[in-house]
C-alpha cells in the first residue's frame, strides 16, 4: 500500500483535474467544515468527524429546474390568464418542453464511510425503475476517494448499522491516515489509473478492516413500523420545534417537491422546479382543501423514523439510515432517535 | 387587472424595495397591470382620492387617525387587500415602541396619535406577505398566483431550514441566542449566514412552538428573557399572541 504526502494528494487531486473531474470536498470555510467545491491548489481537509451537509447537496440540489415550457398565456381584460397543462382541462398543444440534463464528472475526495453508503442509497431510490434523468446525468461516471474514519463523535452511531463498511464498487480509492501520511490503495480500475498518474503502484497486500470506535453504544430492539408506532414519543419530541434541521442534514433525506415558477418579465414561459421537501413541514402531507395527514410533532418524528426503517428496508432492502448522526448533532434540542429506538449499552 | 399599491406609518422601505428589486420587472408589471396609485413611482390618476382596485397592497402600521380613515376607504374599494412587509401584517417596531409611552399631547394640529397597530386590527385583511423589507420574488410570486386565481401561500417552514439548507453552524450551539426556530423562513436565512442572530422580522413560523423554543433555551442555558425581548421587536401583536398562548 503506497504512502502519500499532502504533496502526493495535491498532485493526485491535480491528475483527477485534468480528466476533468469536478472536485469535491472537505474545507473548513469561515470555520464551518462542509463539501466545497475544492479550489485549485488548496489541500482538501481530510482530518475531521462530521461535515454540516452531504453529497446530497451536490446529487440532488435544493433547487433544480427540470424543465421550461411555454404556457397559452393571454391578456384578458380581466388581467393575465395563463393556462396550466393540468388545471384547465387537456394540454395545450403549445406547450413544448425545453429540458437540458445536467452532465458533469463529480469526485468526492475525502468522505467518510457513512457518506458512501449514503450515496448507494440514493442510488437505490433514484435509479431504479424509472432512473431520475436529472440524477442520472451528475452520478454517471462519479469517482469517490474515501477517506476511513478512525473515531466518531458523540452521535455516530454508524458501528451499530454497519455503515463504516464500504459496499462493493462505491470506491475508487481507499485512504486511511498513518504517521501524518496518508496510505492509499485502488479499489477500482479508475482508482489505479489515478494512482498510476503519480507513479504509484498498487501493491497486494490485505488491509485489516477499520472499526471506528463509538464514544456511544446503543442497540436497537425492533424497528418494525408497527413498535414505532406503539413507543411513547411524547418526551422526545416535547422539545422539537419543527425547525426541520434533522431532514435537511440527512444525506438520504431525499423528497422533494415540484413547483411552477413565473416570471413577471415573460409570464408566458414557466419554470418547473423541483425543490426540497421535509416530512417536517406542514405542507408535506397536505392535501386539496388544506387538510394534513402528519398533524402532530410526535407523528411526524415517527413518520421520518418510519421512512428510515421498515419503509426503506420493505421497499429497497437497504437501511435508510446510514449512521452519521447529523439528525441529532444538528438538532438545536438534540433530540436523540437512539434513545427512542433503542437501549444505551454500558 | 387594477392594483394600488398605499403607504400608511412606514419607511415607506417596502415599496422602495419592490422598486429597487424588481428591477426591469417593473416596467413589465406596468405593461400588464392598471396601476391608478403607487406614489413613489409617480402622481395618483385620480389625485389623492382612492380608486377603486382588484388587488390593493398596503404598507405601513396603522397609527393616526389620518391612517385609519384611508384604510377603510381602501379596504371599501378593493376587492383584495395585501398586507405588504411586517409593519402591516403584525406592527412591527411601532407596535411595542409606542406602548407604554406617555405622550404630552397625542394630537399634532389635526393628527391624532395612537398606539400602533397591523392593518389587520382595523380592517379584514386578504392575505400577508411578511418581511422587513418584503422580498421582491414572494411579491412577484403572490401576485401571479392571484391572477391565476391560485391562492397565495406563506412560507410553512422556519429560518433554520434554510440555514441548515446552506450548511450553517447553529448559532444557539455557539450561545447566542436567535429566533431561528421560531420565525418564518423564505428570507434565505440572511442574518444567520453572516454571524448575526435571527430577529424574526418575518414575524412567528406558521408552526412556531413557543414552549418548546423556550425549552430547548433553558436546556442550553440561554437566556429566556432576552429571547422574549428580541421577540417583541419586530414581532409586535404577533409576539403577544404567541406569548399568550406559550405561557
Amino acid at each position: 500500500m503506497p504512502k502519500l504526502t499532502t504533496q502526493d494528494i495535491l498532485k493526485l487531486i491535480d491528475g483527477l483535474r485534468a480528466e476533468g473531474f469536478e472536485v469535491i470536498s472537505p474545507l473548513r470555510i469561515n470555520g464551518v467544515v462542509k463539501l466545497a467545491k475544492l479550489p485549485p491548489g488548496e489541500a482538501p481537509l481530510l482530518d475531521y468527524i462530521r461535515i454540516n451537509n452531504s453529497p446530497k447537496d451536490f446529487l440532488l440540489p435544493c433547487r433544480e429546474s427540470l424543465y421550461k415550457y411555454r404556457s397559452t398565456a393571454t391578456l384578458t381584460s380581466y388581467g393575465l390568464k395563463i393556462r396550466f397543462p393540468t388545471a384547465e382541462g387537456p394540454c395545450p398543444v403549445t406547450i413544448m418542453p425545453e429540458c437540458t440534463l445536467p452532465k458533469s464528472k463529480i469526485a468526492f475526495f475525502g468522505i467518510h464511510p457513512c457518506m458512501v453508503n449514503s450515496i448507494r442509497y440514493l442510488d437505490k431510490v433514484m435509479l431504479s425503475d424509472p432512473a431520475d434523468p436529472y440524477y442520472k446525468g451528475r452520478r454517471d461516471g462519479m469517482f469517490i476517494a474515501v477517506m476511513e474514519c478512525e473515531e466518531g463523535d458523540d452521535y455516530c452511531l454508524c458501528g451499530m448499522l454497519d455503515s463504516y463498511k464500504v459496499p462493493a464498487g462505491y470506491a475508487d480509492l481507499m485512504m486511511r491516515k498513518r504517521d501524518g501520511g496518508f496510505l492509499v490503495r485502488a479499489a477500482s480500475e479508475g482508482g489505479k489509473g489515478v494512482l498510476a498518474l503519480i507513479n504509484k503502484t498498487q501493491e497486494k497486500d490485505g488491509v485489516p478492516e477499520l472499526v471506528p470506535k463509538m464514544k456511544e453504544k446503543y442497540t436497537f430492539d425492533s424497528t418494525d413500523e408497527a413498535e414505532i408506532d406503539r413507543r411513547d414519543a411524547k418526551e422526545y419530541v416535547e422539545l422539537c420545534t419543527l425547525c426541520a434541521a434533522c431532514t435537511v442534514t440527512c444525506p438520504t433525506c431525499y423528497c422533494g417537491d415540484i413547483e411552477d415558477e413565473f416570471s413577471l418579465m415573460d409570464p408566458a414561459n414557466v419554470e418547473r422546479t423541483r425543490l426540497r421537501m421535509s416530512c417536517q413541514r406542514k405542507c408535506y402531507s397536505m392535501i386539496a382543501g388544506g387538510t394534513t395527514f402528519l398533524k402532530t410533532k410526535d407523528a411526524r418524528f415517527k413518520w421520518r423514523l418510519k421512512h428510515k426503517f421498515p419503509f426503506s428496508e420493505r421497499a429497497y432492502q437497504l437501511k435508510g439510515c446510514i449512521g452519521c448522526g447529523n439528525c441529532i448533532a444538528m438538532c438545536p434540542a438534540r433530540i436523540d432517535f437512539r434513545k427512542f429506538l433503542g437501549r444505551r449499552e454500558a | 387587472m387594477r392594483l394600488a399599491f398605499y403607504s400608511l406609518t412606514s419607511c415607506e422601505g417596502c415599496l422602495t424595495t419592490l422598486i429597487t428589486n424588481l428591477g426591469p420587472n417593473l416596467e413589465s408589471l406596468w405593461n400588464i397591470f392598471d396601476i391608478d396609485y403607487f406614489k413613489l413611482v409617480r402622481e395618483p390618476v385620480g389625485g389623492s382620492k382612492v380608486p377603486k382596485a382588484d388587488i390593493a397592497f398596503v404598507e405601513g402600521a396603522v397609527v393616526t387617525n389620518l391612517d385609519r380613515k384611508k384604510l377603510l376607504e381602501i379596504r371599501e374599494n378593493s376587492s383584495f387587500v395585501v398586507a405588504l412587509g411586517t409593519c402591516a401584517s403584525s406592527g412591527n417596531i411601532a407596535f411595542t415602541a409606542s406602548r407604554g409611552v406617555k405622550l404630552k399631547n397625542k394630537k399634532l394640529r389635526d393628527v391624532e396619535i395612537f398606539e400602533a397597530e397591523p392593518i389587520s386590527s382595523v380592517v379584514t385583511v386578504d392575505f400577508e406577505l411578511s418581511g422587513c423589507p418584503v422580498s421582491a420574488e414572494e411579491f412577484t410570486d403572490a401576485l401571479l398566483r392571484l391572477i391565476n386565481n391560485i391562492e397565495p401561500i406563506q412560507p410553512d417552514y422556519s429560518v433554520c431550514y434554510e440555514c441548515r439548507t446552506k450548511g450553517n453552524d447553529c448559532l444557539l450551539e455557539k450561545g447566542r441566542v436567535c429566533l431561528g426556530p421560531l420565525a418564518m423562513g423564505g428570507c434565505g436565512a440572511a442574518c444567520p449566514s453572516v454571524g448575526s442572530p435571527c430577529y424574526s422580522c418575518r414575524g412567528p413560523a406558521t408552526e412556531a412552538d413557543l414552549e418548546a423554543y423556550l425549552k430547548t433555551l433553558e436546556k442550553k442555558g440561554l437566556d429566556k428573557k432576552r429571547a422574549v425581548l428580541m421577540l417583541h421587536m419586530f414581532t409586535g401583536k404577533k409576539a403577544k399572541e404567541l406569548l399568550k398562548n406559550g405561557e
